[in-house]
């Protein structure tokens, strides 16, 4: 027969049954809500780092290859900056410029009379501005957040004079 | 002997023995959760001081010599110094440093010729 004592016992391992429950739980849902939050900073913090690097690396590559004699000039094209580069005894031009949130390529003849939602699309970028410094051309691209990265080359065989902006 | 406060004790220690466990295996999660970031935090500091240094390197190999310090869109300030260093005839060279808290995160060497041509 259960004495008065042992009801008293019997509460206090069902109390404390119930506190370790408890405490379960907490941690349970501490360490999930403290997973999701640094999973979320590490994939938005490595998004970042993939456009910067994607997008400022494709860019000087690509003024890098077009680094000859009158190889490489600025101009407006749409509602941006483009970076035209022309390469050696060729008439075809490519243009690097921002359209509609996303960082484009196009390929073409000077007159071939395409628009800017005719080129390419490389990847996701809100803006581009490149602007000339003596012999350095300066590149700053913008995400769709707002985060500004910017990268700085100097062109070795010159800008080309009579058409740059 | 009692047979069910024996049976409450039992429960009681397992349950305080699996809250235990689940803690150790927290911990060890947490911790791989931190390094993970901390990780990342590194990269995008490798990655800033590339393009950090590439620019400064660029602009020495244009006339200009800099040393400055720069704050990134992560808000993490970088001290960039360019020291010049021996090098060849003709030749003038500068190691380029990209710093953050006092460690040097990424460095490179520059090298351009003094007559106007440039090397890499």
């Amino acid at each position: 027969m259960e004495t008065i004592s042992d009801h008293g016992k019997n509460n206090i391992h069902g109390a404390a049954v119930l506190v370790l429950c408890a405490i379960f739980f907490i941690f349970s849902i501490g360490i999930v809500l403290f997973g999701c939050h640094i999973y979320r900073s590490v994939v938005y913090a490595s998004d970042q780092n993939y456009t910067q690097r994607t997008a400022l690396s494709f860019l000087v590559n690509k003024a890098r290859s077009g680094d000859t004699v009158d190889g490489i000039w600025l101009e407006q094209f749409g509602d941006g900056d483009a970076v035209v580069l022309r390469e050696d005894g060729s008439t075809y031009q490519t243009r690097l410029y921002c359209c509609n949130g996303f960082l484009c390529e196009l390929y073409c003849e000077p007159d071939a009379g395409l628009l800017p939602e005719d080129g390419s699309i490389i990847l996701p970028l809100a803006s581009l501005t490149a602007r000339r410094e003596g012999s350095l051309l300066h590149l700053t691209v913008q995400e769709k957040d707002g985060s500004v990265y910017e990268v700085s080359l100097c062109h070795r065989c010159g800008f080309d004079e009579e058409v740059a902006s | 002997m009692n047979l069910p406060s024996h049976r409450s004790h039992l429960f009681l220690t397992e349950l305080i023995l699996d809250l235990f466990i689940f803690i150790v295996c927290a911990s060890i999660c947490a911790s791989l959760f931190l390094y993970a970031q901390h990780l990342e935090q590194n990269s995008r500091e490798l990655t800033d001081a590339v393009y950090l240094a590439e620019t400064a390197a660029e602009q020495y190999r244009s006339g200009q010599f800099v040393s400055e310090t720069n704050t990134t869109e992560d808000g993490i300030s970088f001290c960039i110094s360019t020291q010049e260093i021996p090098a060849g005839y003709g030749v003038s060279a500068a190691q380029v440093s990209v710093l953050c808290d006092g460690n040097v995160v990424y460095s490179l060497i520059v090298k351009t010729c003094e007559g106007g041509g440039l090397h890499g």
